[in-house]
């Protein structure tokens, strides 16, 4: 009797595993082919010498060793992408993250008319691409005739060379993310804020709380989960920063603005250099991943709110 | 008589001070939000302004474009920008391009993620849970780690493009759609998204529709997949952006015309019209114009997608 159930149910779970079979076959064929065995390959990859050309020479950890501790001009080109990089990461997430709760709080308050609407031209940048973006404000930026300059020079002020001083490039990258970005975050904290129940604030009124009170001593601690999400998300993007840098600087001026995966592009697909970038690859993915790993310990895996 | 006289007066006097009080809470609240509300309006002209801007620029002569102070709009508006915009550097063949691509990509991403989503959701199968695991965990990954390896393996497609069944001797899948449409389907992401979805789907339905002695797949096409409108269109929609703004994976795989997307159009643009403003801004108008137009139109998938998952942009 119970060989025969036991039996039944295998047989049952056989035949729904023939189905999953089949179901699962194209995703689990695009996930080996352009997923894990890229990932594999990219640390073969990182261990070898190649030009996509002649057939890669194994070099051991020779590439980590010239990224890391080399001498060479590439070397200093690449912590200088990482300096770059965190540069962009900590000013990009920051004001992205405070702009967004400022927007979330103005969108969310009960005073607003018209919410909808200023949510979606909030938002807007968001869904556009960078690219684009990156185009508009490179027009904005520009030096002769750009509308930022007009308005200075309209104003009696000197104007600014906003792209091209090495000291001011990264500043105006970071503008242009942040303006794209801090829709995202509102959005983010806005589901937060709607979150925390009403009585909270009931009670510290009750207290005596000043507006600014409540908002130091309710609002605030109880977005910290928010806040951190919003913070590990963008930094796994920003670190990655890429289009804007590609469209507004090349990297300049004086290597100003070249970031770590703007180098590994450079890399590899300008000086096919295909192993030492996967190697760069390989070292900003760890970063990123242990990030992610922070993330998914931090919220329970889970990405949804 | 003098005291209910005097009742009567106190209670008119309370009232009238009631009624001067809660009208004068309404005046400041109408103030207040009249305050909060000019706020909000300037930083969403701040916001919006760009777009304005690219707009308006497009719009301009090149004289106009150059003068100082620059006007806010357009005194003669000339739609020539656009005309030179779509004719120069095969600019309406990237956008149809990119039209294919997304719309391709986009609906061969709900097959596969759709399909592998039922099989996690609702199928019984050896170690469905540690697959599931590292399909999602494999979303850590930052698409720079995978770059090189996913253009070399494209590069060496077997039987495509002139290779041999080893995958050498061709170009593989560089410069073709499939290439650029392809290796973005199998997203785990959408995986994770259509399972959530599928999971609120009760099993009772599905165990009676096998007693009824429907098979797997009708179940999936015909009780699921009409069940999970509201996922599949946030999904298409993400899905859409992603491939529609797209912009280092075509710069990796494509050098031809013939192939490229519009983002690497805008890019071409660029270098062709250097200092010449407003055809550039015409063509930007043009690229951004789908994504602005289904923003709108589809809103509430946006932001409560957003507000589900919290992907990044």
């Amino acid at each position: 009797m119970i060989t025969t159930l036991q039996r039944r149910k295998r047989t049952g779970s056989r035949g729904s595993g023939t189905a999953a079979f089949f179901f699962l076959l194209p995703f689990m064929l695009l996930f080996i082919v352009f997923k894990a065995g890229p990932v594999i390959a990219s640390l073969v990859l990182s261990f070898t010498s190649y030009d996509a050309l002649s057939p890669p020479v194994w070099v051991g950890l020779a590439n980590y060793r010239d990224i890391l501790l080399g001498t060479e001009a590439a070397t200093r080109l690449f912590w200088r992408a990482v300096a770059n990089t965190l540069y962009f990461t900590v000013g990009q997430v920051s004001l992205e993250a405070l702009t967004g709760l400022g927007l979330a709080i103005l969108v969310n308050s009960r005073a607003l008319r018209g919410r909808t609407i200023w949510r979606t031209a909030y938002y807007l940048p968001v869904v556009t691409s960078t690219v684009a973006v990156s185009m508009v404000w490179l027009w904005i930026y520009n030096p002769q005739v750009g509308l930022l300059n007009s308005m200075l020079r309209s104003l009696g002020l000197p104007t600014l060379t906003w792209l091209s001083d090495p000291k001011l490039a990264m500043p105006s990258i970071i503008a242009v993310a942040v303006w794209q970005g801090a829709g995202w975050s509102m959005l983010i904290y806005l589901a937060g804020l709607q979150s925390i129940p009403e009585s909270f604030y009931e009670s510290a009124r009750i207290d005596g709380a000043s507006g600014w009170q409540q908002f130091r001593h309710v609002t605030v601690p109880l977005l910290m989960p928010v806040t951190l999400f919003i913070v590990i998300m963008s930094c796994i993007s920003a670190l990655q920063v890429f289009a804007q840098v590609y469209v507004m600087t090349q990297g300049g001026p004086l290597n100003a603005t070249i970031t770590v995966t703007y180098h590994i592009w450079n890399n590899a697909f300008r000086f096919y250099r295909l192993g030492y970038a996967s190697a760069m690859a390989f070292l900003l993915g760890i970063v990123i991943v242990a990030i992610s790993v922070v993330n998914a310990k931090v919220f329970g895996g889970r990405v949804e709110y | 008589m003098s005291i209910s006289k005097a009742k009567a007066h106190g209670a008119r006097y309370s009232t009238i001070r009631q009624l001067s009080a809660s009208s004068c809470a309404r005046l400041s609240r109408a103030v207040e939000s009249g305050l909060v509300t000019l706020g909000a309006a300037l930083i969403g002209v701040l916001m919006v302004f760009p777009f304005f801007w690219m707009v308006s620029s497009s719009l301009k002569s090149q004289q106009e474009l150059f003068r100082l102070p620059p006007t806010l709009l357009p005194t003669e508006w000339i739609f020539s920008n656009y005309v030179r915009a779509w004719q120069a550097a095969r600019f309406s063949r990237y956008f149809a391009n990119s039209v294919f691509v997304a719309v391709t990509g986009t609906l061969l991403t709900l097959v596969v993620c759709s399909m592998a989503a039922y099989a996690f959701a609702k199928l019984r199968f050896k170690s469905r849970e540690v697959l599931f695991w590292l399909v999602v965990s494999s979303q850590m990954i930052p698409g720079i780690v995978t770059l090189v390896p996913s253009f070399l393996i494209v590069k060496s497609m077997p039987l495509a493009g002139g290779n041999n069944l080893l995958g050498s001797g061709g170009h593989g899948w560089l410069n073709s759609f499939e290439g650029l449409i392809v290796p973005g389907a199998g997203s785990a992401f959408g995986v994770f998204l259509l399972r959530q979805f599928f999971f609120s789907i009760p099993d009772e339905l599905l165990h009676a529709a096998r007693v009824d002695g429907c098979g797997e797949f009708r179940i999936f096409y015909n009780i699921m997949l009409p069940l999970s409108k509201p996922a599949l269109a946030t999904l298409s929609i993400f899905t859409f952006q992603g491939y529609w703004n797209d912009f280092i994976w075509p710069l990796v795989i494509t050098t031809e015309d013939k192939v490229r997307t519009v983002q690497l159009g805008l890019t071409v643009f660029r270098q062709r019209f250097s200092t010449d403003w407003g055809p550039m801004m015409a063509g930007v108008t043009i690229a951004t114009a789908p994504m602005i137009l289904i923003f709108f139109s589809a809103q509430r998938y946006f932001v409560g997608g957003i507000a589900l998952t919290g992907l990044k942009g």
